[in-house]
């Protein structure tokens, strides 16, 4: 017996500022929807289960596994990606604290810590060890040993001036 | 891998919903969290997902009376934020042990349970606090202990076109309680090898009168361990203890972790024994020196 | 020559900034216009005998252009190369796709080829392959036997691929006359490298000119490029291999696989660009696999503790097929297990065996770990049986840095003849020591205990080789705005050689950093090199294209001295500038300016440009040291175990960016504790694997690094290197496996139980080995 094709659904996303309507297939997942559909390639997908954090994003200001969404799912939502963090010539105070602490290496895992980091930020401008920690946790890095990136939480957490 | 074919519906309400998964093939969707990396690596291949996640009704956190309703679209994360929560600690800190932060912002309680996993925390909590399971979709809405819906590993006592549309969670707002949920876990935010959920409702003399002691990770399902339970009845905070009852479970075969687990129960139960009471005052009227306990 | 100003100091990376943004290019990033996609069909059983495949179902599905089995491509395409194997071995070298056999769960076994990658997937699904079962070998020991339950190769009759031997002195001999003798057999389990990146491949024949371009996450892209051109009967000519960004490697991606070959003939043959990223499930079965091994190991030891001698007899378990690399993790442990240690009489053998598991090659340390953990498990084993303090002992078996050079009479399969070149071993052992309070552990284990806990200390002292050859190259070039572009054949996933490149040539020619850029990954970029891994990129990477600016360097004086109406001896280079006595001065980008064909060639020289090319052939590899002690507690009721305090000491000679070389420690210390503590690969007894997922594979995360961790260096320069480099990439590895196991094994000697293994040490495996005590001889 076979199996019907699926029907697509179109959907309304607002990603980083911009609203797009898309026609989307409902096993798309929102990794995919970002990163072949919109060109956002900086979300990365490392493991497809959730468990590696690559993919995090932010919609509806909650940091999200973009690989366990569908796309039909994010219907009506306002999604941030790394894209829309920083810029060239000014990065996010978070960008930058990676960066003077060697908090990357191969920069695959990077995006979507960044991307977890910022909403704690956003939350919190002086977060505790304990909720910088909270942050890492769920994200994994094979290159670094987080040692770096920890101090570099915490460098912004304690800095005087933002 | 991408997902194979499957036919996507929404529906607005409950009984849409529920008509929709009447159909053989058809699964509900709430978070996702379990269900689509199954969908990721074709372990799975429904013909039909049912979203559920934004029908009004399952969105709820209330309280009823003695009891708090939450509702099967209500996310890990918002249960833990929710004023509410604040009459089951023990809940909290299970849902601050499960997963990571951007799996509890999606990840459903009811989601949690459905799944089953032997070793995860949440069935283990909710089994403490006496939930229960309000099911709907053949017929009449029923209710299961959740004590009796965890049958074994990914088990549970739910039929096909059936949906758990919230859990309740009874008050005992007037008994002074105390609680704790401890764990040994192979990896700083990996799913426990075992936990033990433990709750303590006390006299007014600080003695305790009724003890849920609930352990995962052993068994398949919840287990409670009956022998610490009535061990602890009558003991105040300062003689309680746990850890010297030995219970009888019978560890699960296709769990390899599950004999360890039952080695340690006894440490991890005196863990959360000593940590429940920690956060006790003193009894009121201590015990005639002397009496037995 | 000025010293150098930016050598040596942690200059922030100039690769962090794309990636910090989000605008890195991984394979799975590049977008082609109609590009097909490729789903691979893998074996579902671990040993089998193929009767048959349908793939008309699979043909006929939507969107689906070609579908191909091992029969079909068995004359194009031959099998794929091991580079460190010769011999009756070869016969085990892996195919493209299973020819008539598939020997473990996961080779591929048939390529679909489709317009999407959900179509590609779903026709995947309905491709029919019939088995007949056979029996399945995976333990190593009894694949190694006289009568081992199956054969993978009957051609070889036989499942050992390879014998390494090594002999030094006379340990025979030794043996005979021996005072005591210290025996052991240590297992190692089998683990995965796991870079966050899987590995991907996209193959586009729709340049301008003809040619195919493969862009894969490879750390050796030169080396791609004469594979495929070997195995798919092309001229290099007409491949480009590109590297992109790469997520990390750690020595899975300096291997060649199947989809790389079958992208670049799909793409050859439908005239569509191919593409193919792998998931991470079929990344735990379809890429190598590392470590596992078992060794069986025998020390003499005289009556004040020295070891006289000692003896190795080891098997791998290489999995079902010759990896690219498949003999040189037996090479390595066999090579390198005495360390920094004396021990004048050796022999070894080191059979690589073939099993019903994912094949298994490289991964950061390639064999070294395993061998620091033999010798320094061997070496605490000693201490307890004679009652000699372990430091002391170590000590008296050292190498003095007045023995360097010291050859040790081993070699390494590829890289040649183990000469140890400069280090101070003892010096090294003595800092870390201190670093880690090795004087007041007595009160922190009182504490301990006090508190109810197990304590132990480990010790690993290791020499690493490193920076193994046999060339590297280089290129420079500088235009006429004085900007300099350096060439590498080396070819970083995360190392940040770029950068350290940069310093070197910037210190040479003396010239702001900003003013450099490095290319690399990429056939055309340069024509020929080798690549990232064996610690090598910084160190002969570096070294060429240092000797490079150099050439360079001398080139722009010459030019200068005519432009400074001089004599080239009276000119001088500083600053950037060539400077003549009478105090005049030209520019780099003056001199680039002048060096061009538009003038008249400046004399004495034969190429009109400023540029030059170095190939750096190195004599020998160089060979870092280390010391790593780890603290730690273990609840003996419950087997959980806390990293209380690490330290390691490292030396890799002349250093380029210490913050570099910290970063690599640290990752490095990082997966040794994530492979003895929770990463474990497990089959069931039919071979299909039992870790499919990260949920099962634990690997390390921020919260499991111990809370302190401190590090120190010491700078002993090789002579083997022109600038005193050695590499720094793998030694946090290499050394944090023994130093985590050698204090386990520490923490339950008092109970009697003997540590032989790395782990993992997973609460119940220590609580196993703590409630069986001393009645179980090994762990």
């Amino acid at each position: 017996m076979t199996i019907p094709a699926e029907k697509s659904h179109f959907i309304s996303v607002t990603v980083n500022g911009e609203r797009a309507i898309l026609h989307v297939s409902p096993r798309r997942l929102l990794a995919d929807l970002l990163r072949d559909d919109l060109g956002l390639t900086g979300t990365h997908v490392g493991c497809g289960t959730g468990e590696c954090g690559s993919c995090t994003v932010i919609i509806d200001g909650e940091t999200v596994r973009s690989c366990l969404t569908l796309a039909v799912q994010a219907d009506g939502a306002t999604i941030e990606t790394i894209e829309s963090v920083g810029s060239s010539g000014r990065l996010h105070p978070v960008q930058r604290a990676f960066h003077t602490h060697h908090a990357l290496q191969c920069g695959f895992c990077t995006p979507g810590i960044i991307i977890s980091a910022v909403a704690l930020f956003r939350k919190n401008t002086r977060p505790a060890d304990a909720e910088i920690a909270e942050v890492l946790q769920g994200h994994l890095c094979r290159c670094t040993g987080y040692r770096n990136m920890i101090d570099a939480l915490r460098s912004i957490a304690h800095a005087e001036d933002r | 891998m991408p997902a194979a074919n499957f036919h996507y519906e929404r529906p607005d309400s409950l009984e849409r919903a529920i008509a929709l998964l009447a159909v053989p093939g058809a699964v509900p969707l709430a978070g996702g969290q379990s269900l689509i990396p199954l969908l990721n690596s074709r372990s799975t291949t429904p013909r039909c997902i049912v979203d559920i996640s934004r029908i009004a009704e399952l969105r709820q956190i209330e309280m009823d009376g003695a009891v708090v309703r939450v509702g099967a679209a209500v996310r890990l994360a918002e249960i833990e934020k929710n004023a509410l929560v604040a009459n089951f600690p023990l809940l909290a800190e299970a849902i601050a042990s499960t997963a990571s932060p951007a799996i509890r912002n999606r990840a459903t309680l009811v989601g949690n349970l459905v799944w089953a996993s032997p070793q995860s925390e949440l069935p283990v909590a909710v089994v403490a606090l006496d939930a229960t399971l309000v099911i709907e979709g053949k017929g009449m809405p029923r209710r299961i202990a959740a004590a009796d819906f965890f049958l074994g590993p990914h088990c549970p006592a739910i039929g096909d076109g059936e949906i758990v549309v919230r859990v309740e969670f009874p008050r005992r707002a007037s008994m002074p309680s105390a609680s704790a949920f401890c764990e040994i876990g192979p990896r700083a935010g990996a799913p426990p090898l075992v936990c033990v959920a433990i709750r303590l409702e006390l006299d007014d003399d600080g003695a305790i009168a009724a003890a849920s002691v609930v352990a995962g990770g052993i068994t398949g399902r919840p287990s409670r361990c009956t022998s610490t339970e009535a061990a602890l009845i009558g003991h105040t905070a300062t003689t309680a203890t746990g850890g010297t009852a030995t219970e009888d479970l019978i560890p699960l075969p296709d769990l390899s972790s599950a004999n360890y687990a039952l080695e340690v129960l006894p440490i991890v139960i005196d863990r959360a024994v000593t940590r429940a009471v920690s956060a006790l005052p003193p009894p009121a009227n201590p015990p005639i020196r002397g009496a037995t306990p | 020559m000025a010293a150098g100003r930016l050598v040596g100091t942690p200059v922030p990376r100039f690769e962090d900034k794309r990636l910090l943004l989000g605008q890195a290019r991984f394979v799975a990033d590049i977008n082609i216009p109609r590009t097909l996609h490729m789903a691979i069909v893998r074996s579902t059983r671990a040993h089998a005998v193929i009767e048959g495949i349908d793939t008309s179902r699979a043909g006929a599905a939507s969107g689906v252009r070609r579908v191909v089995t091992g029969a079909d491509i068995v004359e194009a395409i031959a099998p794929l190369p091991s580079i460190d194997l010769a011999g009756g071995g070869l016969v085990a070298c892996y195919r493209a796709l299973a020819a008539g056999k598939v020997r473990h769960v996961g080779e591929p076994v048939a390529a679909v080829f489709a317009d999407d990658p959900f179509q590609a997937a779903d026709a995947a699904a309905l491709l029919d392959v019939a088995y007949r079962d056979l029996p399945v070998v995976l333990d190593m020991e009894a694949a190694a036997s006289a009568t081992p339950p199956t054969l993978l190769y009957e051609s070889l009759g036989s499942n050992v691929i390879h014998t390494c031997e090594q002999s030094v002195g006379d340990a025979a001999a030794a043996f005979a006359a021996a005072h005591r003798v210290v025996e052991d057999t240590y297992r190692i389990h089998r683990c995965v490298a796991s870079p966050m990146e899987t590995r991907g491949v996209l193959a586009d024949p729709t340049g301008q000119d003809g040619r195919i371009v493969l862009y894969s996450s490879t750390q050796f892209p030169h080396l791609v490029r004469s594979f495929l051109a070997g195995v798919l009967g092309m001229a290099e000519s007409d491949l480009r291999v590109i590297a992109p960004d790469v997520g990390g490697g750690f020595g899975v991606k300096c291997e060649f696989y199947p989809e790389e070959v079958l992208a670049v003939w799909a793409a050859r043959t439908l005239g569509r660009p191919v593409r193919w990223i792998e998931a991470r499930d079929d990344h735990f079965v379809a890429t190598t696999h590392a470590r596992e091994q078992v060794h069986r190991v025998r020390a003499v030891v005289d009556s004040d503790g020295i070891v006289t001698a000692m003896m190795l007899d080891s098997l791998t378990n290489n999995g079902a097929a010759a990896a690219t690399l498949s003999v040189t993790p037996a090479s390595i442990s066999s090579a390198m297990l005495r360390g920094p240690y004396r021990i004048p009489n050796y022999s070894a053998r080191s059979r690589s065996v073939v099993t019903n598991k994912t094949p298994l090659a490289v991964y950061r340390g390639a064999g070294h770990p395993q061998a620091v953990l033999c010798m320094e498990l061997t070496m605490d084993h000693i201490a307890r049986a004679m009652n000699i303090d372990r430091v002391d002992l170590r000590r008296r078996n050292m190498l003095a840095a007045a023995d360097m050079p010291s050859d040790r009479g081993t070699a390494i399969v590829l890289a040649g003849k183990v000469v140890y070149d400069s280090g101070d071993y003892a010096g090294c052992l003595a800092r870390a020591l201190d670093l880690a309070g090795w004087k007041s552990r007595d009160e922190r284990a009182a504490d301990a205990r006090r508190r109810g806990k197990l304590f132990g200390i480990g010790i690993a002292c290791l020499v690493e080789e490193t920076a193994s050859g046999p060339y590297e190259t280089g290129g420079v070039r500088v235009d006429g705005t004085g900007r300099v572009t350096v060439f590498t054949g080396a070819s970083p996933h995360g190392q940040g050689t770029a950068t350290a490149i940069a310093q070197l040539i910037a210190d040479e020619l003396e010239i702001d950093i900003n003013r450099v850029s490095v290319r690399h990954g990429d056939t055309d970029v340069i024509p020929d090199g080798v690549g990232t891994f064996a610690s090598r990129g910084g160190a002969i990477g570096g070294a060429a294209a240092r000797l490079a600016a150099r050439k360079v360097r001398e080139k722009a004086l010459v030019v200068a001295a005519e432009m400074l109406q001089a004599t080239p001896a009276d000119v001088v280079w500083a600053e950037g500038k060539a400077l003549a006595a009478n105090g005049a001065s030209v520019t780099l980008a003056a001199i680039a300016g002048r060096a061009t064909a538009w003038n008249a060639r400046p004399k004495g020289l034969t190429s009109f440009n400023l540029a030059e090319e170095a190939h750096y052939q190195v004599p020998g590899m160089a060979f870092a040291n280390a010391t790593h002690i780890c603290e730690l507690e273990i609840d003996p009721g419950t087997g959980e175990l806390a990293i209380t305090g690490y330290a390691v000491v490292h030396d890799c000679g002349t250093v380029i960016n210490p913050m570099i070389v910290e970063g690599q420690v640290v990752g490095g210390i990082a997966q040794g504790l994530g492979g003895t503590l929770f990463e474990e690969i497990r089959y069931d007894k039919s071979g299909q694997p039992l870790t499919g997922r990260l949920a099962d594979y634990l690997l390390p995360t921020a919260a499991d690094m111990p809370a302190t961790l401190r590090t120190n260096s010491m700078v002993s320069p090789s002579p083997f290197n022109p600038f005193g480099m050695k590499g720094a990439g793998e030694g946090g590895a290499t050394g944090a496996v023994a130093a985590i196991s050698s204090a386990v094994a520490d923490a339950l000697a008092p109970l009697g139980v003997r540590v032989t293994s790395d782990g993992p040490f997973t609460p119940p495996a220590l609580l196993h080995m703590i409630k069986s005590g001393g009645r179980t001889a090994a762990a």
